[in-house]
């Protein structure tokens, strides 16, 4: 069951992404998205982590892509988003991508990869906590600057550069 | 077998970072309180600059017991410990250089300088992470802080620009590296850079495998340092970002690119074979690659640099060149090879921050970027025109100043290896040497050849001359005492290896 | 038992021909049942319940006189002549949308609310999954919501729509922050995310009988901490739900409906449907986060049997005040609103959450901490009544200070 499971998710997550590069409609690709989005949450799942799962779902669909559907909205095309697809260099980017897409498929096949015994689904979310408090503390810590200096960073790129003049008229 | 110290017990190495990331904070903080509000915050920030120098200053290059901070994430080391003072140096002449400049206005001081921290706190992570994890945050610490000062000055569509360009390359390259370092986690199990050593030492990987991620790490690293199939961001944001930005990551990030480059690939791609000398690991000899990269980098670098009329774009394709050039001591694999790195990188700091605090005068506060601009600078402002002057000649590797010794050792390291291939590359950095004179010159020429009559004197500020003349001075001095530095950076070329 | 009896079903066309249904079709199947059988015929009645009340509620408070008469039986009749009026009414389809998003919308808004409904459990042993990550399902899940009423509005193409739906966008990404940051405390007391476990945590007996209403989270000789919590956590849920006095979105005055403007019939009433199963999950999870589930019902042999009525009972109580507030309060401006998201819930939060962790190391469940927790409550309802009384009365000639009319001058 858990096959069939593992081939509806693949078709849904590989199709909902050729859609997202083929829609020439943006909200559209955006739904695809999130259709990708989600269905990399069921793999998590079927990977026994579904604290990750969740927590794809919360950041890429309730955060990045209503980010990216604010986006769009507040562009002035608002209504109708839908441009013309214009292609270019077909030639050379479709080489690129086969190639890539050799190279990628070769890898996998070719390499031994390292495997662990399936384990049991077993709750993650606390060895995750534990984790986080202790090998994992100072990259959790460091997340957490990195956060302050993107929050600061996000403030200063959307300020309009004209603000002193307000803060004068304050005081 | 290596002991990891826990996180309460590395606390008392960890002061200096610490300190930063508080003062980060309270540079933010402190003007929202009312008394504090007129307080420069570049004090603040000299200040943490400084006491973070002191801590690092007091740093052992070892610790007691062979290991590493924080359950392995970071090392503590010569390494770690060169490129903290290498940052803390280029981050405080940026500080004076941004504190005096009328890029960024007064009221936004605040938010640039505690991103300016945030930035010199990853730049610290990066140069001691011994964790592929933590190495990708510190590295995206830093890139997320520069992509916005990159775009500081708001009024400039040029800035924007700069950093629009900034953000897609390196939003790119950065997830490149990111799936690489999957690639290699899937393969050996293990995010420690000593631990995936061991488990590609023990294990038959096939090349192909190892290959494409070594390749996609490369390119998260090609990226900071500017190298060349990934240098097109370089001239476009060097040329848009505030000048002192332009400095800082023609210096400091192209360092913080350095310390990851020889952090992960030495410790992980190569083993020591007990010689000085390094081995790449069975399953690739990739000194090949990266000698091909080394070359093409410092040739197109050179040869984009003719036709520039931007001072700063010139700078850039120069920056790139040298990337190449420090490529070069890096393919050598041996342990003169890092330490020639690390020599050069001394004098790229300062050659290259001379270079660009005349730029900023020149930019900052007369307005003049294009070689134009530069017409008879000779007799309008004979000091900073001789700091210009002696900062290019550095920069050719002229034999007085302080490039010219750079450059020696690290063909010097390349060359001992006998490899073919470094052999080829020393050759061609030798080529791209002499032709880089052309452009370099070119800027002489309008110093001190050309006539410009309508011009008056240079405007300048006293904070930036002396900043000018502090980088200079090391540029022309090192020459004399060039053999105890050089043996001071043996010291601090150890790796933690485990 | 349902997967059993489905089993059996499935296996009967099966049986012809001498195989056995695959185990998947079963799966599918059983989720069916659970998904769109019991949830849906609970959503329902909820939701027909819900709109009585509020009727009858808004009727008694602000003296409406139709809910009064119209219908027998106390009104009863007439919503069930509403619920068959939006079965059959047209189903419009503008000409200018975008057909298939519009079509998928309201089922993205419902499932994603539904979705939530897996994780509730009503009682001891009434619950469809077992979630080891409970709270965080339920928070994670209603992201599919908000794509939902993103893309509702969108697809409608119209002005009214667009707006709403960016608005209740906002309002529910801003909002999702300070409830999750107030769900913290208590998942810092039980130390699990599971529902069940955090609502057996606040089990305490007396001999046989059930006293866990003294124990409840939201007490404060428990955890003062959590007390403002929760009532910060009611605040932010209310927001998250997009009801009044946060339905900026749907504001009748300004933008007609909000995002669901131009729906009608069985697509319109999916997002009604979907707003009061919103309404439950939020109440729910206060309920079992803080008012301690299903426990605490004193009645000692058939306690018990009663447990997810009294669930059921406590959930409705907090949906009554949600309905109480909404004919109370008028509509927040978009100032205040962010105001009060991340000047006044955010800020709490962190104290709360910090508070709580240093609470649970020294006086959780102590003697000294239920004393201290006491006094302090005791305490803060004095000051307050106090700083109540000296601000209710302003001085003569001088109107009060508003601070929020500070923070609406343009910027």
């Amino acid at each position: 069951m858990f096959d069939f499971i593992f081939f509806v998710f693949s078709f849904v997550c590989i199709g909902s992404a050729l859609f997202v590069a083929f829609t020439p409609n943006v909200v559209h690709a955006a739904l695809g998205l999130a259709s990708t989005f989600a269905t990399l949450a069921g793999f998590y799942v079927l990977l026994g982590a579904d604290f990750l799962a969740i927590t794809q779902i919360a950041i890429y669909v309730g955060g990045i892509l209503v980010l990216m559907l604010f986006g769009i909205m507040y562009t002035h095309t608002i209504a109708r988003v839908s441009g013309e697809q214009v292609m270019m260099q077909v030639g050379p980017a479709l080489l690129v991508v086969i190639l890539t897409l050799f190279t990628l498929v070769a890898t996998i096949l070719s390499t031994a990869w390292p495997v662990k015994e399936v384990a049991p689904p077993a709750p993650t979310a606390d060895r995750i906590g534990v984790l986080l408090m202790t090998d994992y503390l100072l990259p959790f810590e460091v997340a957490a600057i990195l956060l302050l200096v993107a929050l600061v960073g996000a403030v200063v790129i959307a300020q309009t550069p004209v603000r002193k003049s307000i803060e004068e008229s304050v005081d | 077998m290596l002991t990891w110290i826990g996180n309460v017990a590395s606390l008392k190495y960890f002061i200096g970072e610490i300190w930063l990331a508080l003062a980060c904070c309270i540079v933010l903080m402190l003007p929202l309180i009312p008394r504090f509000k007129n307080v420069r915050m570049s004090w603040v920030t000299i200040a943490a600059i400084l006491f973070a120098g002191i801590c690092v200053l007091r740093l052992p290059t070892a610790l007691p017991e062979e290991g590493g901070l924080f359950f392995g994430m970071l090392a503590l080391d010569g390494l770690s410990k060169f490129f903290k003072l290498f940052f803390l140096i280029s981050t405080l002449a940026v500080v004076l250089m941004t504190e005096v400049g009328r890029e960024v206005p007064d009221y936004r001081k605040p938010e640039f300088y505690s991103i300016l921290l945030g930035i010199l706190l990853g730049a610290f992570l990066t140069a001691s992470a011994t964790d592929l994890l933590m190495m990708y945050l510190a590295i995206e610490l830093l890139s997320l802080g520069s992509y916005v000062l990159a775009g500081f000055s708001r009024i400039e569509k040029k800035s924007d620009e700069a950093a629009m360009k900034y953000i897609l390359y390196g939003g790119l390259s950065t997830g490149g590296m990111l799936f690489g370092m999957s690639y290699l986690y899937g393969l050996t199990g293990s995010t420690n850079l000593i631990a995936i050593r061991e488990a590609l030492e023990a294990s038959q990987i096939h090349p192909l495998v190892f290959f494409v991620s070594f390749l996609l790490i490369m390119v998260g690293i090609g990226y900071k340092i500017s190298a060349v199939p990934f240098h097109f961001w370089a001239p476009d944001v060097y040329q848009g970002a505030p000048t002192s930005i332009t400095a800082f990551l023609s210096v400091a990030s192209k360092g913080a690119g350095f310390a990851a480059f020889i952090r992960i690939f030495y410790t992980s791609f190569l083993s020591l074979n007990g010689e000085g000398l390094w081995e790449p690991v069975a399953q690739l000899d990739w000194r090949i690659f990266l000698s091909i990269l080394a070359i093409a980098t410092m040739t197109l670098g050179n040869l984009a640099a003719f036709g520039q009329n931007n001072v700063k774009r010139l700078l850039a394709y120069s920056g790139i060149a040298h990337a190449g050039y420090i490529l070069v001591g890096a393919i050598a694999l041996s342990e003169a090879g890092v330490q020639s790195i690390l020599f050069y990188l001394i004098t790229y700091l300062f050659t290259n921050l001379a270079a660009f605090t005349v730029v900023l005068i020149l930019a900052d506060c007369n307005g003049v970027e294009e070689i134009e601009g530069y017409r008879n600078l000779g007799t309008r402002s004979p000091w900073l025109a001789f700091c210009l002057g002696v900062a290019l000649f550095s920069l050719i590797g002229v034999p007085p100043m302080a490039g010219f010794l750079g450059k020696w050792f690290l063909f010097a390291a390349a060359v001992e290896t006998l490899d073919p291939w470094c052999v080829a590359a020393v050759v061609a950095g030798l080529l791209n040497s002499v032709l880089s004179v052309y452009y370099y010159f070119r800027i002489m020429k309008a110093m001190y050849l050309e006539k410009n009559e309508g011009a008056g004197p240079v405007k300048s500020h006293t904070v930036l001359n002396v900043v000018a003349t502090a980088m200079t001075l090391p540029v022309l001095l090192i020459i004399l005492d060039g053999g105890r530095l050089y043996d001071w950076t043996g010291e601090l070329s150890k790796l933690l290896l485990g | 038992m349902i997967e059993e009896a489905v089993r059996f079903v499935i296996n009967i066309p099966f049986g012809f021909f001498g195989s056995e249904a695959p185990e998947w079709l079963v799966f599918v199947h059983c989720s069916l049942i659970y998904g769109g059988v019991f949830m849906m015929a609970f959503i329902s009645v909820l939701a027909f319940g819900s709109v009585w009340a509020e009727r009858k509620i808004s009727a008694w408070m602000q003296a409406r006189l139709g809910p009064m008469e119209v219908g027998k039986y106390q009104g009863c009749l007439q919503t069930i002549a509403d619920a068959l009026k939006l079965l059959l009414k047209e189903d419009i389809l503008p000409a200018a949308a975008d057909k298939p998003l519009f079509t998928i919308a309201p089922i993205l808004v419902f499932a994603g609310s539904l979705m939530s409904y897996v994780a509730i459990p009503f009682g001891p042993n009434l619950k469809v999954a077992d979630l080891d990550i409970g709270v965080f399902y339920i928070l994670g899940t209603s992201a599919v919501v908000v794509v939902g009423i993103i893309i509702a509005g969108w697809s409608s193409y119209s002005k009214w729509s667009i707006y709403g739906g960016m608005r209740a966008a906002a309002q529910y990404v801003s909002y999702e922050i300070p409830t999750a940051l107030h769900l913290l405390p208590v998942i810092i007391m039980a130390g699990s995310l599971n529902l069940i476990e955090i609502a057996d945590e606040q089990q305490f007996f007396i001999g046989p009988v059930d006293c866990s209403f003294l124990t409840w989270n939201l007490w404060p000789w428990i955890n003062p901490f959590a007390t403002v919590s929760f009532i910060m956590y009611y605040i932010a849920s209310l927001a998250e739900t997009n009801r009044t006095p946060f339905d900026l979105a749907e504001s009748e005055s300004e933008l007609v409906a909000g995002s669901h403007t131009e729906y009608s019939g069985i697509r319109w009433s999916f997002f009604f449907l979907a707003e009061y199963a919103d309404m439950f999950v939020v109440s729910a999870l206060g309920t079992i986060l803080y008012l301690g589930g299903w426990h605490g019902l004193p009645i000692p042999v058939i306690g018990p049997y009663l447990a997810p009525f009294f669930f059921l009972f406590k959930v409705l109580f907090l949906m009554f005040i949600a309905i109480w507030l909404r004919w109370t309060l008028p509509r927040l401006r978009v100032d205040q609103l962010t105001y009060l998201c991340w000047k006044v819930l955010l800020p709490f939060g962190m104290v709360t959450v910090t508070g709580t962790a240093l609470w649970q190391l020294y006086f959780y469940k102590t003697p000294v901490g239920v004393i201290l927790g006491t006094v302090i409550a005791i305490g803060t309802i004095w000051a307050m009544i106090k700083i109540y009384r000296s601000e209710s009365i302003p001085e003569k000639g001088k109107p009060m200070a508003r601070r929020d009319q500070v923070a609406a001058t343009p910027s």
